[in-house]
């Protein structure tokens, strides 16, 4: 299914370019003062309790320079193998729950009590079933990321508007079309959607395991701290909130691109 | 208006009879249905964890009757009370902090056009950032104590309410606003009348939201940060291998949270009972 | 089983009942009672009644997406158990896919269908063309006007080549120019190929203008009170809303439906 042109949308792009440019100008007005801000506030206190922006990039420069930046990556990849978990995972099973009532009379007490609950209690436990290593760090991934691509998968299913079901009944669709036809692409705003808010997650997940147990990133964001090298500090923290909010960015841009039909979608949860 | 759901019929329901009569009879669909397909679940779940927890070669999990018995124990002798008041004392200082905080800025960043486009990204991206990668510094920063955890929480909970709020104050409908300047509605009283009770239901949100975010934040902050309070009480019977203590205490933790959040939502319906639900 | 001198629609002792939940009570509804009615090939019939008589409903049944309680419907002399290739709907809520594309809606059908790709876009081409739309073959629905959307949704049902349309209340929800509009559309498009058109609508003048024969139903229980020859010479347009016979026929029919709709509003 290639993308089709979009006439209505490309008009507007033209018109709209004038105000785009002054946005930046803006942002640039606004994102520069904080900097100098912070700056201003890093040279006040000292390096001994904060880290000024040149200072922070001066860390950032170190961590490249001496390679301490690619545990991140590493960091990274470990999560990515929990996140995928929840994505194989959760889709056919928030497909499930919203499909059918049995099924989702079942699950649901679970994965609504499991979502609100604090996951965070669990981590005591996992440690002594996984012990330290990559099995602990994935499943802690996949807890914390896992009911949000669940529920908003059986979010998306149960949106469907029935009457989209009953006119592809009268055009003799059988089943499994409703469901390739129908059912998956009317769900997959809401799956990209629950896999937007679950790199959150995950991100998050990763770092309160690798805190956990000192490993890794979270091992180097304690040394860092322990030996109050802040610059390099605020830099790695920098960074990953960069990344985040990079691919948050990136999945947004999936979903308008891939469902450019979906708008503004009540996705439950954050 | 009573009789409007008598009038479309084919509306409402369109599942003729003749379907519905093939059901079992009635113990035999109850128990397939709903609670009792739930029912079922519970106890098939439960009789699992009993049988897998009794193995004896199986360690790291205790059989149900074991944690039960130890979660009855803790919360009726009142040992579990302290531990609880604690995080749940650091829990609602962070929450009320975030709300207050949360609140204003919202407000701000929603009303200011020019707010909205230069905050909006940094805003989104502190949302969605681990904020727990700053549990190495806190102690630097504010200190090892309750103040360093409530300065966590805070920090967990208070994106929640801005974005939220922030979403509440954009969305006022432009006719409503229209509507109530031609009555002469200015500045304050139409801030009052308009902007303050349209966004009420996305700050309440907000809130909830934040509630949820506040325990995780407390729980987190008493395992990582120091430990103390519910997280001492979980570490404790972990690095004992106690397991129904450790699971007894997982068990109530999780329901803990899981009964703020219903509150949280009943308090939400309670004060925003005009407006029908249109989220979950 | 295949009956040569069957009408096109044959509906006979058709009822259905609801159960339906007033507070706390089930109650059973009879939704309609005991239909006949034979439907000639070729035929313009429409079918007016009040808001929740059961007219979408025998609709749907006709189409096969709703099991009758008692009766059946034939269409050409085979029984109704599915929806049938003879027959194709319009919806009054366009129900269009809002992931595919215009031509991409009415490829729809053709796709169920296995019809070759080729053939199909040629074909979903076509009927665009037919409904005044090429140029917006790429749009999705949500850009397109509330006019148009019927139209495609029109056209998604033609492109099927159905002997049998069923439509129900398809310009229910249009603003009254574009209805007018459509109304002549439709007019035009039918007079070309003369299928048979099975048309709900609460609309007594749009059930006029449209059909040839007028079925005029009361609601609980539905059933048909009337039933209505309408003579007036195609192509119809304008001139024939103004004719004197035409405000006659609408009065009698507002008479005949007033208890009801009163009685309706009065619930």
């Amino acid at each position: 299914m290639s993308a089709p042109p979009f006439p209505a949308r490309g008009r507007i792009a033209a018109g709209t370019r004038k105000t785009l440019s002054r946005k930046w100008v803006q942002r640039l007005l606004v994102w520069g003062a904080i900097i100098i801000a912070w700056e201003i506030f890093g040279r006040r206190v000292g390096p001994f309790f904060f880290a000024s922006f040149t200072q922070t990039m001066g860390g950032l420069r170190e961590l490249v320079v001496s390679g301490d930046i690619w545990v991140l990556g590493e960091s990274i990849q470990q999560m990515l193998s929990g996140y995928l978990l929840a994505a194989v995972v959760g889709i056919p099973v928030g497909l499930l729950m919203g499909a059918s009532r049995k099924f989702r009379h079942v699950l649901e007490p679970y994965v609504n009590l499991m979502f609100v609950a604090s996951m965070e209690a669990l981590l005591p436990f996992l440690i002594i079933l996984f012990g330290v290593g990559f099995q602990f760090r994935t499943m802690v991934v996949f807890l914390f990321s896992v009911l949000y691509v669940v529920l908003n998968t059986q979010a998306g299913v149960r949106n469907i508007d029935s009457q989209l079901i009953e006119t592809a009944r009268s055009f003799r669709a059988p089943a499994w079309r409703i469901f390739k036809d129908v059912m998956l692409p009317g769900t997959l705003p809401y799956i990209l959607a629950g896999l937007r808010l679950a790199l959150g997650m995950a991100l998050q997940g990763m770092i309160i395991a690798e805190l956990w147990v000192q490993t890794q990133t979270g091992a180097l964001l304690f040394g860092l701290a322990e030996f109050r090298a802040l610059d390099r500090f605020l830099a790695l923290v920098l960074v990953i909130m960069i990344l985040g909010a990079l691919a948050t960015e990136a999945l947004f841009w999936v979903q308008r691109k891939a469902a450019p039909w979906a708008r503004d979608l009540a996705t439950p949860g954050r | 208006m009573a009789g409007k759901s008598e009038l479309a019929v084919e509306e409402i329901d369109a599942r003729p009879v003749r379907q519905r009569a093939s059901a079992p009879g009635w113990l035999g669909g109850w128990l397939l249905s709903g609670w009792g397909l739930r029912l079922l679940s519970v106890v098939a779940l439960l009789a699992a964890w009993q049988w897998y927890g009794s193995r004896p070669e199986v360690f790291a999990v205790a059989p149900f009757t074991d944690v039960f018995r130890e979660l009855l124990e803790m919360v009726l002798s009142g040992r579990i009370l302290e531990p609880t008041i604690g995080t749940l004392a650091i829990a609602t200082q962070g929450f009320l902090w975030a709300a207050v905080v949360g609140i204003v800025v919202g407000f701000v960043t929603g009303l200011s056009k020019l707010a909205r486009t230069t905050l909006d990204p940094l805003i989104n991206a502190l949302y969605t950032a681990p904020v727990s990668m700053l549990i190495p510094v806190i102690g630097i920063w504010i200190g090892l104590n309750v103040r360093g955890k409530v300065f966590l929480v805070f920090l967990t909970a208070v994106f929640a309410v801005i974005a939220n709020t922030s979403a509440g104050v954009r969305e006022v409908d432009p006719n409503l606003v229209e509507t109530a300047r031609s009555f002469g509605a200015r500045r304050w009283s139409l801030y009052r009348n308009v902007i303050l009770p349209w966004s009420a239901p996305f700050i309440l949100i907000g809130l909830r939201l934040a509630v949820g975010r506040a325990i995780r934040g407390a729980i987190v902050a008493d395992i990582l940060l120091i430990t103390d309070n519910l997280g001492r009480f979980l570490l404790e019977a972990g690095s004992t291998f106690n397991m129904s203590v450790l699971l007894a205490g997982i068990v109530f933790t999780m329901l803990l949270g899981y009964a703020l959040m219903e509150l949280a939502k009943k308090v939400e319906q309670s004060l925003m009972s005009w407006k029908p639900s249109q989220y979950e | 089983m295949h009956r040569t001198d069957a009408g096109a629609v044959e509906i006979s002792n058709l009822s259905i009942v609801f159960s339906q939940r007033i507070g706390k009570v089930q109650q059973r509804v009879a939704a309609l009672e005991n239909i006949n009615l034979t439907i000639a090939d070729g035929a313009f019939v429409s079918i007016v009644g009040p808001s929740g008589c059961g007219k979408s409903t025998l609709l749907r049944i006709t189409g096969g997406l709703v099991a009758p309680s008692d009766g059946e419907v034939r269409l050409y002399g085979t029984q109704v158990l599915s929806p049938r290739v003879e027959s194709a709907m319009v919806f009054q809520h366009h129900n269009l896919f809002p992931w595919r594309t215009t031509l991409r809606n009415v490829e729809f059908g053709l796709e169920m269908a296995n019809v070759p790709s080729a053939e199909r876009r040629e074909r979903a081409k076509h009927y665009l063309d037919l409904v005044g739309l090429t140029s917006f073959a790429d749009y999705y629905p949500h850009q397109l006007s509330g006019g148009m959307q019927q139209r495609v949704g029109l056209a998604r049902a033609l492109a099927v080549e159905p002997k049998i349309l069923l439509m129900d209340e398809p310009f229910g929800a249009l603003d009254a120019q574009t209805r007018f509009l459509l109304q002549e559309e439709l007019s035009r498009i039918w007079v070309q190929d003369r299928k048979t058109v099975l048309f709900i609508t609460h609309d007594i003048e749009e059930a006029l203008f449209l059909a040839d024969r007028v079925l005029v139903m009361s609601s609980r229980p539905g059933r048909f009170i009337e039933d209505i020859n309408v003579p007036f010479d195609r192509p119809r347009s304008d001139h024939t809303r103004g004719l004197a016979q035409f405000g006659e026929m609408k009065e009698h029919i507002w008479q005949l439906l007033k208890p009801s709709a009163a009685g309706s509003e009065l619930i």
